[in-house]
């Protein structure tokens, strides 16, 4: 993916720099752009191990598994079905927790567990292996909400950013209306195809 | 306002300090190996880093990236969102690393404190690359279909590039 990707954006640059003969500024960018990225990465590193350090405190002292105890009575109402069941609950409330905290790495093979979890649920989107709660999980975690933007703060005052937290806040309502407009998206969408599945099945 | 983000590091920060200090485990040693875990992930990403923000670079440099965002401008104008922020927002549910990239040129460009800049942030800090995330997840499971999955992604997306949009507005 990320190769092609990149073939496409050289390939693209390349023949605009033709047309337009920039050349030399091409020529230019390859050589900085290797040079930034190296930059970049060591005005992230220090942020990232602190943060990295950090997080792993607040886990072991017991932060993770409180958050997900606190998550798993709202999981109710997001994903009926796994919760009537109680299949992959832990899963799913042990990587919002992950989530949260902006463990990417712990995050993913929660995810994929939970995802195992739920797809030993019954389907009932009429298709094999996938159901509604599958779904919304893999939906949700295209948007998480994250309590510190780890990446993001840095990158804001590498670029000498006046404010680099002042977009903390917007981001926390931002990401709380996605979640929101998520969970209603997926059932909204969930109990359509299940009405025309239904339907289909009638006129059979 | 910025007060109050302010106070959101160190009191993360002094919070696991105490807790370094009142816990019955050996939380240092933790948090030494999370620092050499942020040590290997940045490190595992500077290879992806360095070709694609070359990439972007280039783009930038060769007038392309100007010719996306004239082509887009008068769409951008209509919906209200400014158009140095579609290459990140074309980016963002396609590769993170890339994402990354393309903030970066825009910083560069229209600086991080800009409208666009901060709109681009809000977007960046709430929503998460959907392809490789809905790929993963699926073939985990071995599913070939995703149903609805990827079409209620991206509308989530689209969703919250406007209230990100919307919020910066306000802020």
């Amino acid at each position: 993916m990320i190769g092609k990707i990149f073939s496409f954006i050289v390939t693209l640059s390349f023949v605009f720099s033709v047309l337009g003969g920039r050349m030399n500024e091409l020529s230019q960018a390859v050589l900085q752009g290797a040079g930034q990225a190296v930059e970049l990465s060591i005005s992230m590193l220090g942020m990232m191990c602190l943060w990295s350090g950090v997080i792993k405190v607040l886990d072991g002292a017991g932060l993770t598994s409180l958050i997900s105890k606190g998550i798993r009575p709202v999981l109710k109402y997001i994903y009926p079905a796994a919760y009537r069941k109680n299949c992959g609950i832990e899963e799913i409330s042990a990587n919002f927790a992950a989530n949260l905290l902006g463990m990417g790495n712990a995050a993913l093979p929660l995810g994929l567990s939970a995802m195992k979890k739920l797809s030993e649920l019954d389907s009932d989107v009429g298709q094999r292996k996938i159901n509604a709660d599958m779904i919304t999980f893999a939906v949700l975690n295209t948007a998480p909400f994250q309590l510190f933007p780890t990446t993001l703060i840095v990158l804001r005052e590498a670029a000498g950013s006046i404010a680099p937290y002042e977009i903390i806040l917007p981001i926390y309502i931002c990401s709380s209306a996605t979640v929101f407009f998520g969970i209603l998206l997926c059932r909204i969408l969930g109990y359509f195809i299940k009405t025309r599945e239904k339907g289909r099945k009638k006129n059979d | 306002m910025t007060d109050i983000a302010a106070y959101a590091l160190p009191v993360i920060i002094t919070l696991s300090g105490i807790m370094l200090a009142f816990s019955k485990k050996d939380l240092f040693s933790l948090f030494l190996s999370g620092c050499s875990d942020g040590l290997k992930t940045t490190a595992g990403i500077l290879p992806t880093l360095i070709m694609l923000v070359v990439a972007v670079k280039m783009l930038s440099a060769s007038g392309a990236l100007e010719a996306i965002c004239s082509v887009l401008s008068p769409l951008c104008v209509k919906i209200g969102i400014p158009e140095e922020v579609l290459p990140v927002v074309l980016m963002r549910p396609v590769s993170g690393s890339g994402a990354t990239a393309m903030i970066k040129e825009l910083f560069d460009n229209s600086g991080p404190d800009s409208a666009a800049g901060r709109i681009a942030s809000v977007l960046m800090g709430s929503s998460d690359t959907i392809i490789y995330t809905l790929s993963l997840y699926f073939s985990h499971v071995g599913a070939k279909k995703t149903g609805y999955a990827l079409p209620a992604a991206f509308i989530l997306m689209i969703f919250c590039l406007f209230v990100s949009c919307f919020i910066c507005s306000i802020f």
